[in-house]
């Protein structure tokens, strides 16, 4: 039954992200008359940024049983002790994270694993790149790539910083 | 009247494309120990591949019906048809299946003290998309057409 409830939320999540990611690309694209690629690109890196964001607010303010994974962060430096890291792997995925609380167990599966998710997108961005470099267009090819992956990345650092100045200004800590 | 039938084909791929991760990922940590970046990559590439198919094929659909002298009302009625495949499969499934959000979110974590895993997971995540994109676009091409 849980795990009902939480497909569900996945599920509507990733309706909206696909959408949002569509209306999206469409006003950048047609609207605002940017190159395709570009606009997909945009699109990337807000969600890595706001992934960033979500993602430290629900661990700083939702979790219970202070393990996050963030405590060895830099983020969390000033917060905690150094040099404890609970588990070997940070990358596990999010839902699993909140096993003890339903209420962000579902917000994780809706907004991270399904809004964000949805709304982010690797297959349009190597089909766009495919596309460039079929038009002969290298260039824009490698720009794209190593563009997009390194500004996400620096886009997640910095939401991960936002959600560490709004969950400190709430009063709570990792 | 079209605008909103593209949008529910979008919306319907992209909960199948989000459920679709959500349980790849969660069969992954149970049937093996791999750290949570090696499914997301494996995601990541399969739904390049997908599209590089659904692209290739559709479109090749998309210009044969060109060519034919179909009945106007029945073309439309095809090329509808094939807009909405492409929304449902290409923008909505793939489109969510494949998520770039969680992958940066993953490289910022592995940046902190696993530096090697992180370049790993960058190149080979960018570099096998690409090949799986060619794959499937050459694939496609082969089955499309008929």
């Amino acid at each position: 039954m849980k795990l009902f409830v939480i497909m569900l939320a996945v599920g509507l999540g990733g309706a909206m992200g696909a959408v949002t990611r569509n209306l999206l690309g469409t006003l950048f694209h047609v609207v605002m008359g940017l190159p395709e690629y570009v606009a997909i690109m945009i699109v990337n890196i807000a969600g890595s940024f706001l992934i960033g964001f979500v993602f430290f607010c629900l661990e700083g303010l939702l979790k219970k049983d202070m393990e996050s994974r963030l405590q060895k962060t830099p983020l969390a430096r000033p917060l905690v002790d150094e040099g404890w890291w609970p588990s070997s792997d940070p990358t596990r995925p999010v839902v699993s994270d909140f096993k003890k609380d339903l209420r962000a167990e579902l917000l994780a599966a809706f907004i991270i694993t399904g809004i964000l998710g949805g709304m982010t997108t690797f297959s349009l961005f190597s089909l766009l790149s495919l596309n460039l470099a079929q038009s002969g267009n290298h260039v824009a090819m490698l720009i794209n790539a190593a563009g997009t992956v390194l500004l996400g990345w620096l886009a997640a650092y910095l939401g991960l910083i936002c959600g560490s100045r709004l969950t400190l200004r709430l009063g709570r800590s990792l | 009247m079209t605008f909103t039938l593209t949008m529910l084909f979008i919306m319907a791929g992209g909960s199948l494309g989000a459920l679709a991760r959500f349980l790849c990922q969660g069969l992954a940590a149970r049937c093996t120990s791999w750290p949570g970046w090696i499914p997301v990559l494996i995601i990541n590439v399969l739904g390049s591949i997908i599209i590089g198919i659904a692209v290739a094929w559709l479109s090749i659909d998309i210009k044969d019906l060109n060519l034919q002298n179909l009945n106007p009302a029945t073309r439309v009625l095809e090329e509808l048809a094939l807009n909405e495949m492409m929304a449902l499969i290409a923008v909505g499934f793939c489109g969510a299946f494949t998520t770039f959000s969680t992958f940066s979110l993953e490289n910022y974590l592995l940046s902190i003290d696993k530096k090697g895993q992180m370049l790993l997971n960058m190149i080979g995540t960018t570099l096998l998309a690409y090949g799986g994109v060619m794959l499937g676009w050459f694939l496609g091409s082969l089955g499309g057409g008929s």
